[in-house]
């Protein structure tokens, strides 16, 4: 009956979710204004906070499942009942997790429609049908959540139903990333989209941009890692506030699975991340540069200070587990600890020296500028491409050690097995350093195509062989020592917490990031931001509010944990919509036990809470002092540049105008490029004004599908994408004749050859718009 | 003193005297900001190694925090706490002084020094054929216009070059062009110093706008001749 | 045991609060002074304008390397003066700035000048030329000419603009000896004029450059540099040392205070734990 009750609640409040689209479609379509703005904070910073904690906490809410799945097939594969326990303790936070993330969502959707009306107007009109989908696929999750949920205690007989309906919820998890990062990476590398197809074909072409889908594998993972690291901090605390040695027990086991999940996403993610890197600087130079090489150059070396804590941290619950849970281990791995500690420190050294180094002016002069003659070398890619997969298989190997750790090898070929495993490591190392050093000595192409992939190929290499080799020799391993749960030191439990906000922060950040280097386009190239808003705050201030999204995060997150994990209890309801009333229920309750003085509690648990809680404030803070110490630099839009035919004296401003609409306003680069490009979705234009007279370029551009020049051939594989030619001089385009024509004289002199449009042949703002028909130009 | 402390100060200690004294013997001085760096990694470390296990905390710690409580402690070392414990408030007062103080030093400044192009630049290619005529001629406009201050090796160091900050640009160095597509390149030398966006300080730069003087023909062969004369490749994406 | 253990976690604070500040300090008080600034010491006396006046020679001298003039044509790819020097004194009201270097001949149209950004608008220093994507303001020059004997103050906003101001407040004067040219401009801290002169605030940095001209007639009867064709700079830093302030000491104090307080507490807390 509850249960019906709750599934009653939820699709009413999913009808809000039906009411969107049709008011997408409605109002923004015709906006009466572009922006509407929010006094004080600004309606950027509101969209910034809500949109970023709306993510964190839909990646928490569909990492959380995914998590909860795995150990639910390991509780199945190993009997082990504790796995089984986790998963559900998980799912139970997922119906109020789940809520509070709808809720911001629709927060989040309907002052986006408010506040941005231009951009949602563009947007629903290309996507319109991919709302419904997302409706559908919100429905199809939220059913199968509460079904799988539900289904802890009545499935009890039938695991296999059970574990198949966590697949469905985390198939329906998975699109729903899916469809909105469709949206959220057309505006940072769309498309072009030719008018007069189906509203389904163009969102579909929309929905396959270039970056679609390494954002997806990348945030898939870093869900992965998310879910991982919040269990684990979740553990961590309860491991610290734990009343007896059973609870102590459990809780160090649940913080050395989280952690063990974190880091297993996390060993992957870093290969996802440099693909999505690769992708935007192929799609657009400008882009790539922004981020690596320049205005966000600076970003990039507070996210390697994160990771390196990540990464150390992480390793050191590794080494922590190996000393303090397997008694007399400590002696034994001293050595190889310290050797791992000592290359993880190397390599975030270089990882984390900038290229273009924070300099006072005497010391830049006394470098001669501000690279490194020596140490400059430590701030190209190649440096930073071999560190991390050093990194990587470092912390690889301290989970080989813990888990080896306190067993001995009883089969016959384990000598065999693991001399060829040391080899193997030293020879992977070697690798790796010998590509990234000779990496300095080769084209920049060759090094990302063969060297660094072949770097991550040899990385990854060692993963998959040295896993099923170590299940295989342990599996007849004599355990010497027993693991002894419950004897981590607090530092543990503070490390957990640690690890969880850097992760939160590191997303944060990245979503800054992706922001940030869209610059002042709302989509990229095609839509701008003519807000007040326009420009791109500097780290400091961008800082705080990575720091402050984060810190809502957590509050969020303990918040649910804490109404699903102690009173809340008692009062079903609570986990559903109402979860959020429940504080105040409860302190309205508290008020009449008041006076009836009840002992204090002799718990230490909320003095560790409070530590831990000082431990997240910490970093936050130190992070935000630290954003505020790097250089500071405010990215503006450019000064904006108006088509005027008085200005154009000679053949020359004409191709530098034609220039301008070619990457601009014109969207040819959209599609085309000048030179061969593997992302380039249309014909290569090199030397096309040599191939073609001006009157068949012009016709090209007016009639595209009027006729087919027979020498155009795709090389390859036909590309999918359904990128016709729009009829440029009509919307969405619409270029004006002037415009054609200097796009023109552009592509004659990409090819070297004479302009053959003269300035003359321009419209001057006197004479009607039509007066130059093409056939009779000379 | 003895013991497990004494390493992870001579260790810390050694790493600061290499990076501010031994390195500057071979190559020029680090700056302050990467020492800091190298010397936190050092220190993250210590902290991270000596606090594995109890017994090397105790091994660490207890000498520092009998040290500290004077329990135990007699003779010079009683002196040398004291001395530690005067020391200390001393340390905090100066540095406190010394960021509050108005500075002396002109405001940091840290230019980008590869600012993204503007878009309309961004997906040029060299229409110019890649043939050894046109990188001799290109090698020629470099001897002409570049060189004084690029430099006959493509190094940066031109005779023209001494009064210029920044100075100009060292091809040799693999993190300068060999990073960058041609386009790119097109884009500094036709537009010139004054073409950067502010994250790049146009106005402290010497390059000169060559679009004025130059046609673009010569600046393509430039381009080529500048990286064949520096034995770099451009960024390409085939 | 509790007690033990916070009195470790205090101590542990307290061990990397020492090493911290040590790490940090030690790296920014050991570099030793390069030339990237000229700061005009504060006096309490009339500034001297005179190149041989006595008050110039207690105080260092900021060395500056000069290029060419390459950035617009015409350029000329070999200059007379390879580097500057330069020393400022002010006295709140009045500033004087000395420029002073190495030229084999005395000519009368041997030149040298001074320029600085006017207000908050960044200006490129090639007379402030305009630049594609920042919005550049005037630059003010300080021009001066041996055969004229007086400065010239003077605007430009981009080539071709450069022209003397209609309030002249600088004056100049130079002296040649030993093959070596002093010459000293001095101004009035600030002016009237807002919008084409800089204004000077004690304790600021503004950005300055330097050119200067060798005036040797060539064979030909051609001046060796003029116009476009000179020995520059790009932009440095300019100061007036502010007047002195205590303030920082108060600071200070209160820091030693601070961190005394904290120690006292560490070390009770570190007795008390070690004692149970």
């Amino acid at each position: 009956m509850k249960a019906i009750l709750k599934v009653f609640f939820l699709f009413s409040f999913l009808g809000l979710f039906w009411l969107v689209p049709s008011w997408a479609q409605q109002t923004p379509l015709t906006p009466s204004v572009d922006y509407r703005d929010v006094p004080w904070i600004g309606s950027r910073n509101v969209i910034w906070i809500i949109a970023q904690v709306h993510l964190v906490l839909g990646g928490f809410v569909l990492g959380v499942p995914i998590f909860a799945w795995i150990c639910e097939i390991i509780g199945v594969l190993t009997k082990d009942q504790r796995y089984d326990r986790m998963a559900k303790e998980f799912t139970n936070l997922l119906t109020a997790a789940f809520e509070m993330t709808a809720m911001l969502g629709a927060t989040f959707l309907f002052l986006l429609i408010a506040l941005y009306p231009k951009l949602m107007g563009y947007l629903a009109d290309i996507f319109l049908p991919t709302y419904y989908v997302y409706v559908l696929l919100f429905i199809g999750s939220t059913t199968t959540l509460y079904l799988y949920w539900s289904g802890f205690e009545s499935m009890k007989g039938r695991k296999g139903v059970h574990l198949f309906l966590g697949f469905l919820l985390n198939v329906f998890a998975l699109l729903i990333v899916v469809v909105p990062n469709s949206w959220a990476t057309f505006q940072a590398s769309p498309v072009v989209l030719p008018g007069g197809v189906g509203v389904w074909e163009k969102a579909w072409a929309a929905m396959w941009n270039p970056t679609w889908w390494p954002v997806n594998i990348h945030r898939l993972i870093a869900n992965v890692v998310l879910g991982g690291y919040i269990c684990g901090a979740y553990a961590g605390i309860k491991y610290l506030m734990a009343q007896n040695a059973e609870e102590r027990m459990h809780y160090d086991w649940m913080g050395y699975v989280g952690n063990f999940i974190g880091v297993f996403g996390l060993l992957p993610l870093p290969f996802a991340g440099y693909w999505l890197m690769r992708e935007i600087y192929q799609y657009n130079q400008a882009m790539g540069i922004t981020l690596m090489g320049g205005f966000l150059s600076w970003l990039f070396i507070l996210q390697a200070m994160l990771i390196g804590v990540l990464f150390l941290g992480a390793n050191y619950y590794f080494w922590l587990g190996i000393t303090y849970r397997i008694p007399g281990a400590e002696v034994k791995y001293k050595k190889p600890i310290l050797a791992m500690l000592v290359v993880l420190l190397l390599c975030l050294g270089v990882w984390m020296t900038p290229h273009s180094l924070v300099a006072s002016l005497e010391e830049a002069r006394k470098m001669g500028g501000t690279h490194h003659p020596l140490l400059g070398v430590f701030g190209v890619m190649s440096a930073k491409m071999t560190v991390a997969n050093l990194m990587i298989l470092v912390t690889f190997m301290s989970f080989i050690m813990y888990w080896r750790a306190g067993k001995v090898e009883t089969a016959a070929w384990a000598k065999l097995a693991k001399s060829v495993m040391n080899a193997l490591l030293a020879l992977a190392g070697v690798a790796v350093i010998v590509l990234g050093v000779w990496g300095y000595f080769v084209p920049a192409i060759v090094r990302i195509n063969y060297f660094s992939t072949s770097q991550v190929l040899i990385v990854l290499f060692v993963l998959v062989t040295f896993t099923p080799l170590t299940a295989a020799l342990l599996k007849s391993a004599k355990t010497t020592t027993e693991m002894v749960w419950g004897r981590m030191p607090a530092r543990a439990g503070y490390v957990l917490v640690l690890n969880a906000v850097t992760v939160i922060l590191l997303m944060t950040m990245m979503g800054y990031a992706r922001s940030a280097s869209r610059g002042h386009w709302h989509i990229y190239g095609v839509l701008e931001d003519t807000s007040s808003y326009a420009y791109s705050p500097a780290l400091g201030e961008a800082g705080f509010f990575m720091a402050l999204n984060t810190f809502v995060v957590l509050a969020l997150v303990a918040f649910i944990f804490w109404i699903v994990s102690s009173r809340a209890v008692r009062h079903p309801a609570f986990s559903t919509q109402y979860f959020f009333l429940a504080p105040f229920l409860f302190w309205a309750v508290s008020l009449f036990d008041k006076p009836a003085g009840s002992a204090p509690r002799v718990s230490e648990g909320p003095k560790y809470f409070r530590r831990a809680v000082a431990t997240a404030f910490g970093l936050l803070i130190a992070f935000t002092y630290i954003a505020n110490q790097v250089p500071q630099t405010i990215s503006l839009p450019p000064k904006k540049v108006e088509f005027d035919p008085l200005q154009i004296k000679t053949q020359a401003d004409l191709a530098k105008v034609g220039q301008g609409i070619f990457f601009g306003k014109g969207q040819c680069a959209l599609c085309h490029s000048i030179g061969p490009s593997e992302s380039a979705r249309c014909p290569d234009l090199k030397g096309i004004g040599a191939k073609l007279t001006r009157e068949f370029i012009y016709e090209s551009l007016t009639q595209p599908q009027a006729y087919i020049y027979q020498d155009y051939r795709h090389e390859g594989v036909p590309k999918e994408y359904p990128a016709r030619m729009p009829v440029i001089n009509k919307n969405p385009i619409g270029l004006t004749n002037n415009e054609i024509f200097s796009v023109i004289a552009f592509l004659q002199q990409m090819s070297g050859e004479p302009i053959s449009v003269h300035p003359s042949e321009i419209t001057q703002p006197a004479q009607t718009a039509a007066a130059v028909p093409i056939a009779h130009a000379p | 003193m003895k013991g497990p402390l004494i390493k992870p100060l001579v260790l810390t200690g050694g790493v600061y005297v290499v990076l501010k004294f031994v390195l500057p013997l071979f190559t020029a001085p680090l700056p302050s900001s990467l020492i800091f760096l190298y010397i936190a990694l050092t220190v993250t470390g210590v902290l991270i190694f000596t606090t594995l296990s109890e017994q090397a905390m105790e091994g660490v710690f207890g000498p520092v925090f009998r040290f500290l409580s004077g329990e135990g402690v007699g003779g010079a070392m009683q002196t040398a706490r004291l001395g530690l414990l005067v020391l200390f408030p001393l340390l905090v007062g100066w540095q406190t002084y010394s960021s509050t103080v108005p500075s002396d030093h002109p405001p940091a400044e840290n230019r980008t020094i590869h600012p993204a192009p503007p878009g309309e630049f961004a997906g040029l290619s060299n229409p110019i054929p890649n043939t050894p005529e046109n990188v001799m001629a290109g090698k020629g406009y470099y001897a002409a216009y570049c060189s004084p201050c690029h430099g006959a090796k493509f190094d940066g160091k031109g005779p023209a070059a001494g009064g210029f900050s920044p100075p100009p640009a060292n091809f040799v160095d693999p993190g300068t062009i060999a990073m960058l597509q041609e386009s790119y390149l097109f884009w500094r030398i036709k537009t010139g110093g004054v073409g950067l966006s502010t994250e790049g300080m146009p106005w402290k730069s010497a390059m000169p706008r060559w679009e004025v003087e130059l046609k673009d023909e010569q600046i393509w062969k430039i381009i080529m001749g500048e990286y064949d004369g520096a034995h770099q490749k451009p960024r390409t994406w085939e | 045991m509790r007690m033990r253990k916070s009195g470790h976690r205090a101590g542990l604070l307290l061990f990397i609060g020492m090493l911290f500040p040590g790490t940090m300090g030690l790296p920014v008080a050991g570099w030793a002074q390069e030339s990237v600034a000229v700061r005009a010491t504060l006096i309490a006396d009339a500034v001297p304008d005179d190149p041989t006046a006595s008050a110039w020679n207690a105080i260092a001298p900021s060395e500056f390397p000069l290029s060419p003039q390459v950035h617009w044509p015409t350029r000329i790819l070999q200059v007379t003066v390879q580097s500057v020097k330069a020393r400022a004194i002010h006295n709140g009201k009045d500033v004087a700035i000395m420029l002073e270097y190495a030229d084999p001949t005395e000519d009368p149209d041997d030149a040298a000048a001074v320029e600085f950004m006017v207000g908050e608008k960044k200006a490129h220093f090639a007379h402030g030329q305009p630049m594609a994507q920042v919005e550049g303001g005037p630059v003010n020059i300080w021009f001066w000419k041996n055969k004229d004997g007086k400065a010239v103050d003077m605007t430009a906003k981009g080539f071709g603009t450069l022209k003397a101001q209609d309030d002249q407040d600088v004056k100049a004067k130079g002296a040649y000896a030993n093959g070596e040219w002093k010459v000293v401009f001095t101004r009035p801290v600030t002016t009237a004029n807002n919008e084409t002169d800089t204004q000077f605030k004690p304790g600021d940095f503004v950005n300055i450059s330097f050119a200067v001209w060798d005036g040797k007639k060539e064979a030909g009867g051609d001046l060796k540099e003029k116009g476009s064709q000179k020995a520059i700079s790009s932009w440095w830093y300019f100061r007036l040392d502010p007047a002195p302030n205590y303030t920082p000491y108060g600071y200070a104090a209160l820091a030693i205070a601070l961190a005394a307080g904290f120690q006292f507490v560490v070390i009770r807390k570190l007795k008390k734990g070690s004692s149970t």
